[in-house]
This record gives structure tokens, sequence and C-alpha cells, in this order.
């Protein structure tokens, strides 16, 4: 997989195998199968507040929204470039609209695997103390962080 | 009493009710460069404002990003919750 500037300000995604796709494919799965509700722990530290239950009930619920709608937007890009690539070798083109949609999913993958592995800082991670799922999750997780370094280097518009 | 009693009531009390703080948690997963951007896209701060409130949030643990207004400070809660940055509101002590 290349990824790389893209003429129109946005980024060119050059799949070169079924492997590749299976890669991008893992942003959602691990962003949506961990159970954990990411809109609820980046409320979390409001539950002190008096009005927390109100919080839950009438905020949490578009922040939840909002983080599907930005899943669903990367989940269409991804299918529809695999269909037409028939699986093989292909191209995701992000658009500068879409660039932000996109760091949310990786943000949302990279916090749920932080939420199951407690990996911390990159820094503090020695790979070798892994396990094999362990290890493969912080190869993902930091993919997915140097996805949206290249992101947020073009401009998230 | 009456509900435009109570209305009116709620809102002195709100309005009494300040400042309270808007307040940005460190956590392992946001890059340093993506808390910048959201606190300046978010509150229009220029970039040495924003990179401190972000190095402030990096070394202590937490930042009060802005003080104010209840019903803004829920706003700006509300936003930076959606850019995925852990936020809460107290009230300033």
């Amino acid at each position: 997989m290349k990824l790389a500037p893209s003429a129109d300000g946005g980024l060119h995604i050059e799949v070169e195998d079924k492997s590749d796709w299976q890669l991008l494919l893992g942003i959602l799965r691990d962003a949506q199968d961990s159970g954990i509700d990411l809109a609820t722990r980046v409320g979390g530290a409001m539950d002190q507040a008096a009005d927390w239950h109100d919080w839950e009930e009438f905020v949490i619920p578009d922040i939840r929204a909002s983080f599907l709608a930005d899943l669903k937007t990367v989940l269409i890009a991804i299918e529809s470039a695999r269909l037409e690539a028939a699986g093989g070798a292909g191209n995701v083109w992000i658009t500068g609209e879409d660039a932000f949609h996109w760091y949310s999913a990786l943000n949302q993958a990279r916090l749920a695997l932080e939420a199951i592995h407690h990996f911390g800082p990159g820094e503090s991670v020695n790979p070798n103390q892994l396990s094999q799922t362990g290890l493969a999750a912080f190869i993902r997780s930091h993919f997915y962080c140097a996805f949206q370094s290249i992101l947020l280097d073009l401009g998230l518009g | 009493m009456s509900d435009t009693e109570t209305l009116t009531r709620t809102r002195e009390d709100t309005a009494l009710d300040v400042p309270w703080n808007v307040v940005v948690h460190d956590d392992p997963v946001n890059l340093m460069a993506y808390v910048t951007w959201v606190l300046r896209k978010i509150f229009g701060y220029d970039e040495k404002k924003a990179g401190q409130l972000m190095m402030q949030v990096h070394k202590q643990g937490r930042s009060i990003v802005w003080s104010g207004q209840r019903e803004r400070a829920e706003f700006f809660v509300q936003q930076l919750q959606s850019h995925q940055l852990t936020t809460s509101l107290e009230k300033a002590t």
C-alpha cells in the first residue's frame, strides 16, 4: 500500500492486493468491534458533574451518531473502491472534504485499541513483551497513527 | 408558579452561575498536532496559544482551555468531545 498526496489536495491510497483491503477495513473493525462506547468514554470525565445524566441523555447520542457517520463515510469509500477493483489492485481517493472523516475513523480505531490493550505512550511500549495479538494491534495502531500524521500534514479542512 | 416565572428564574440562576471551566484531559492517543488544530478550530486561538494549552494538557495531564458562561462552556465541551478529546466541565473555584 502506498499513500501519497493527490493533485487536488487530498490523499491517494494505492492498494496493491487483497491484504491491503483487509488492512483498510481493519480501521472499521478496530473502531467498532471493541464493544467500547467511545462517545461515553470521551465524556467520561464529566461523570462528576451534577448534570451528567442530562449530558448522557441529550449530548452523548449526538456525539455517538457523528462518530458512526464518520465510520460510514470511510466504509463506503473503501467498499466502493474495492468493488471497482474487484478486490485486487486499486485506488482510494480521499478528498480534502472527507479527510476529517478518515482522521476520525482512525482515531476511533486507535482509541478502541488503547482501551483494550493499554499501550500508553508509544515510546513506553516494548514490543517484545506483547502477546501476538497485542503486537498485531500495536502495529495496526502505529499504521493508523502514521496515516493520521499524513492527513494532518495535508490539513483537515 | 407559572411556566414563564419558572423559566425566568432558571435563566437568572444560570447567568449568575459563572464562570465555568472547560477542561481538556490528556490521553495517550490524540496527537499533539491534532489537539492544537482542534483548539484553533473551535476557539479561534492562534498557533502560539493553542500550542501552549496543548503542551499544558500533555505535561500536566489537563488544561483549562476556556472559562465563561455555562451555556457556552457546555457548547464547547460538546464540540471538543465530538473531536474525540476527553473533556469535562467544572465550576471555577
